[in-house]
């Protein structure tokens, strides 16, 4: 007798175990090209496999077990015309126009043209055996049982496919715990299992970030006799094993690492096992095999990339006009505003301190950090020569010019945002409010005088109060700047500033805001030094 | 001839197609709000931070026309229409903007309320509702990476009111990663938060003033406020909620559990149907959007003993991408959006918006599953056959619930297989009442029902399965 891949060992074992009554395999199919085990769930109204691919004209011998408390049968049934979710409605159909002879007939409309093969009506803790031959064209084949209203909870597909399947029968488990090495997954029981019809590893199905693990099993199938090589990737641990023998180890708590092994196997089919654990940050399960004739063919749905990089989505302002980024700017905070200008200059406020935070020419952001998978971290600004101005608060009272400014704070209570207008060119006037001062912040772009130069910005402040303080000034700069003609200058960065008098008496760049009656209003120039 | 479609086997579509809404070609919108504007207008807002206001969306078939409204804004999660201004529920604050000079695009975005921490990660998120009686917007903040409560990020966990005057007010606790935020008809504010620390399975959660959703993570923020009275007792890990709400008296049971794996992975948002009949016969009941199966579940509350409980039922499938969130339009159609960016979804598009009619035809399904002090009342929405409902052989019940505590979700724990001891149909075959012996407190009860056929056509149950949430029995 030819050898029989089979789909599980237990299959084997569950043949030797139960003294069963098989039918015999009719002529033509005395020789399978495949075993498939197919069970019901206790109380759950569910079969245990949900898909499995077969190629076409393939002999198969389905090995169909009920441990259920109620009867169930499995019915394969040809592709209907409904595109997706076909659960063969017009068997069940005639199911039910057998009215009163349902029960006789075993709830199954025999010679019905959709019927491909079936079980029979298998009894509670019983379990039958049937053979068929996988017809010549590929597509979805839905199997259910038939029973009245099981169907619609007792279903599947068989894939019929020429597509050579990288492993076959791809079973995962997925396990939740906290480990710094591989666990016995034997002793554990799992979350969630099921099976990979693409015949590709992947750990996508988890819908954790992290502390979680998963067991793959399946068979891969050799060409030739020969060396066989094995790699890879994971982010934690991970090991490999063909036939119950270890291949790959990258056990242990790591960042992507990389490992490979070698193996001589025989043509033919080999049991393959996987397993992954993944304790914090970021998780990865990368996988390749090489043999005889072909090299680094994957076995994993997520494949090594060169560089890490994540798409790069760039924001630039329309025509004329600016455009606004809200996110997480480095440089500006978690309550960024980017502001980019046609001009080709761009700025970030910090809306947790109300403070122009950075300016910078050229290209504007780049969305792809945080409009890619969940959006990670700080995005900096695109572009040349950024210019990052003093942390924590722009605006305060103080005892005298010279006072010590007040030490940055994470997020002010002093200042409140209040938001911000567009004008017709889509360009933000910010808006916030001091103790009763309403201060309105206007930033217009100047473009370069020529090309190849760089533009300016401008910034008009307005301040309202019915009792202004006497005491307010605002911070445009920290350390020594060089002043010549009534502008202040420190490395690349150039300001000038109409509307009140800067001071220079303290390591920083204050304007103390003069107020007219309950008004006062102050015009500042930034510019990139030549 | 005559009886050709009696023995026809119904699927959802037949009661509830779905239509998908083209939106602008090149824009990327991960639907993550929808609210309908005067004019019978549809604003659309997007992960990305834009808002899109749509024309022509109804009818037979949509050809939406689609106008940027705005830029630029930081994760919108949720958008309410009043008064002249959209209100729009951003990470980092409740922005109210409006178009002053009618171009079409707003011009005036003035921050409401930001009365809460944000310090770069992106879990912190913050879901918010429509305005509720009062005006208010209330506004739930995930926990920092769905697991802490940083120092620079206050009232992460909490619920927080939003007055008209931009007041924040803290108003609940103990919530982990939300999915989504909504009002039942009664205009209770209800949120779903998914499976993680402190929380079993996903469940929809009923945002009493005052309550403690289970999480005690975010309750160092006490220290910040004392509008909630002093912060509650500690839950004790590897307990049940059952036990712990005994000992800690605001820890609010979850309404409806929703069995991790089998209704969903992420339930999202919350939508009440107020059509008043146009979307079919579930009035005032709750749908519930779930982002990683890409389906709506339906859900039913009633008040037990003071608190909301109910059940849920698997409602409509086969949604383009994740669902996020639904509307019900003046038309009594459904709208719905979402993506799968970060999170896969069943329905492989990376983003989608798409609408829901009502054929007219209704689905036979269960309407309303209420408990009785020994067992349950059950009414259908069309009559089934009566034998079928009085054999105790047509239902399967189980009932388990999980672990309270500190590390991630939980298994199913302490099943128990309750007794149906007798199923009385009532008139017409309308409704069973079911008499059941070991109905377990603080289980759920999952009820399977293959054996019950549509009197008419011998059709089961569109969806023969229900999963209700015993916290509470009444003692009539």
């Amino acid at each position: 007798m030819k050898f029989l891949p089979v789909l599980r060992l237990s299959v084997l074992l569950s043949l030797v175990v139960h003294s069963l009554v098989l039918a015999s395999p009719p002529q033509g199919l005395k020789e399978v090209d495949r075993v498939i085990t197919i069970s019901t769930l206790a109380s759950q109204m569910k079969y245990d496999v949900d898909s499995f691919s077969v190629k076409p004209n393939s002999r198969i011998k389905l090995v169909f077990k009920n441990p259920d408390s109620l009867p169930h049968n499995l019915i394969l049934c040809t592709p209907g015309k409904k595109k997706g979710g076909d659960k063969g409605e017009e068997v069940i159909d005639a199911v039910y126009k057998l009215g009163d002879k349902g029960v006789k007939m075993d709830w199954e409309p025999k010679g019905h043209p959709r019927i491909l093969a079936s079980s029979g009506m298998v009894p509670p803790g019983d379990e039958k055996t049937f053979y068929f031959k996988v017809p010549g064209v590929e597509g979805d084949y839905p199997y259910i049982c038939t029973f009245p209203g099981h169907y619609a909870l007792m279903n599947g597909v068989m894939s019929v496919t020429k597509k050579v399947i990288p492993i076959m029968n791809l079973k995962y488990r997925i396990y939740h715990g906290k480990w710094k090495k591989l666990p016995d997954f034997s002793e554990l029981k799992p979350k969630k299992e099921g099976f990979l019809t693409n015949g590709l590893i992947d750990i996508t199905r988890v819908e954790l970030t992290d502390r979680f693990g998963f067991l793959f099993t399946g068979q891969i199938q050799c060409k030739k006799d020969g060396n066989y090589t094995f790699n890879i990737s994971s982010d934690d641990g991970s090991q490999l094993l063909i036939d119950e023998q270890m291949v790959v180890d990258n056990d242990g708590l790591h960042g992507s690492g990389f490992k490979s092994g070698s193996v001589f196997l025989e043509k033919g089919e080999h049991e393959i096992e996987v397993r992954y654990f993944e304790a914090g940050g970021q998780e990865e399960l990368q996988l390749t095999w090489s043999g005889p004739g072909f090299k680094n063919k994957p076995l994993s749905k997520d494949l090594p990339k060169r560089g890490r990089a994540v798409k790069s989505i760039p924001i630039a302002p329309k025509k004329g006009e600016a455009i606004i980024y809200r996110n997480f700017i480095d440089g500006a905070g978690p309550r960024g505003i980017g502001v980019g200008y046609d001009e080709r200059v761009n700025l970030a406020f910090d809306a947790n301190n109300m403070r122009l935070a950075m300016i910078w020419h050229g290209d504007f952001m780049d969305g792809g950090r945080h409009w890619n998978n969940r959006g990670l971290g700080f995005q900096p600004p695109s572009g040349k020569d950024v210019i990052h101005l003093p942390k924590g608060l722009a605006f305060t009272t103080l005892a005298a010019g010279d006072s010590p400014w007040p030490v940055p704070e994470y997020r002010t209570e002093e200042i409140s945002f209040e938001g911000y207008v567009l004008d017709k060119f889509q360009r933000p006037t910010f808006n916030y409010n001091r103790d009763g001062v309403s201060i309105t912040d206007r930033f217009i772009p100047v473009a370069p005088l020529s090309e190849g130069q760089v533009g300016k910005i401008r910034r008009v402040l307005k301040f309202f109060g019915n009792d202004p303080p006497l005491n307010l000034y605002l911070r445009l700069g920290h350390g020594g700047f060089a002043q010549q003609n009534g502008t202040f200058s420190k490395d690349q960065l150039v300001i000038s500033a109409k509307g009140g008098g800067v001071l220079t008496s303290s390591p920083d760049l204050r304007v103390p805001i003069n107020f007219k009656g309950k008004k006062s209003e102050l015009e500042i120039v930034y510019s990139w030094a030549e | 001839m005559a009886d050709d479609h009696a023995g026809e086997l119904p699927v959802e579509s037949d009661y509830y197609p779905i239509t998908t809404l083209t939106l602008p070609e090149g824009e990327v919108i991960e639907v993550s709000g929808i609210d309908i504007l005067p004019g019978n207008k549809v604003a659309i807002s997007s992960r990305r931070g834009d808002i899109f206001v749509g024309e022509e969306v109804f009818g037979d078939e949509p050809k939406p026309k689609w106008t940027i409204f705005a830029r630029g804004l930081h994760e919108v999660l949720g958008i309410a229409w009043k008064d002249g201004w959209l209100y729009v529920t951003q990470r980092p604050e409740v922005t109210r903007i409006k178009d002053q000079d009618g171009d079409g695009r707003a011009d005036i975005f003035e921050t409401v309320a930001d009365d809460w921490g944000i310090n770069g990660d992106y879990h912190e998120y913050a879901f918010g509702t429509r305005h509720d009686k009062n005006g208010d917007i209330w506004v739930i903040l995930c926990l920092t990476g769905s697991a802490g409560a940083d120092d620079k990020s206050p009232f992460r966990g909490w619920c927080m009111r939003v007055t008209p005057e931009g007041e924040c007010i803290p108003t609940g606790y103990g919530i982990r990663s939300p999915g989504g935020i909504g009002f039942n008809h009664e205009g209770e504010v209800f949120y779903c938060d998914n499976q993680g620390l402190w929380n079993g399975s996903s469940a929809l959660k009923h945002l009493r003033p005052g309550g403690f959703q289970g999480n005690p993570t975010g309750n160092k923020y006490f220290d910040l406020t004392d509008v909630l009275g002093p912060k509650p007792p500690e839950p004790v890990s590897g307990s049940r909620i059952e036990i712990e709400r005994k000992r800690i008296p605001n820890l609010v049971p979850p309404p409806v559990v929703l069995p991790h794996g089998k209704v969903g992975n992420s339930p999202a948002g919350i939508e009440c149907d107020e059509t008043g009949g146009k979307f079919g016969p579930f009035q005032n009941q709750l749908f519930v959007s779930e982002q990683t199966h890409s389906k709506v579940s339906r859900v039913f509350l009633e008040k037990v003993n003071g608190y909301y409980q109910g059940a849920v039922f698997p409602f409509l499938e086969g949604f383009d991408s994740g669902n996020i969130v639904a509307r019900f339009a003046k038309d009594g159609s459904m709208l719905t959006g979402g993506t799968n960016r970060g999170w896969g979804s069943w329905g492989k598009k990376r983003f989608a918006l798409q609408r829901v009619n009502w054929t007219g035809k209704v689905p036979f399904e269960v309407h309303e599953m209420r408990v009785k002090p020994d067992g349950f009342v059950l009414t259908f929405t069309e009559a089934a056959d009566p034998a079928s409902l009085a054999d105790i052989e047509s239902y399967i019940i189980e009932s388990y619930t999980y672990v309270y505590q500190k590390g991630y979700g939980s298994p199913e724990v302490d099943g128990t297989v309750p007794v149906i001891t007798q199923a009385t149909p009532g008139e017409g075959g309308k409704s069973v009442r079911l008499t059941i012996d070991g109905m377990v407190k603080g289980h759920v009860h999952e009820l399977k029902m293959p054996g019950i056929y549509r009197s008419t056509t011998r059709q089961p149950l569109l969806h023969p399965v229900a999963y209700y949430t015993l916290n509470e029995i009444p003692s009539l």
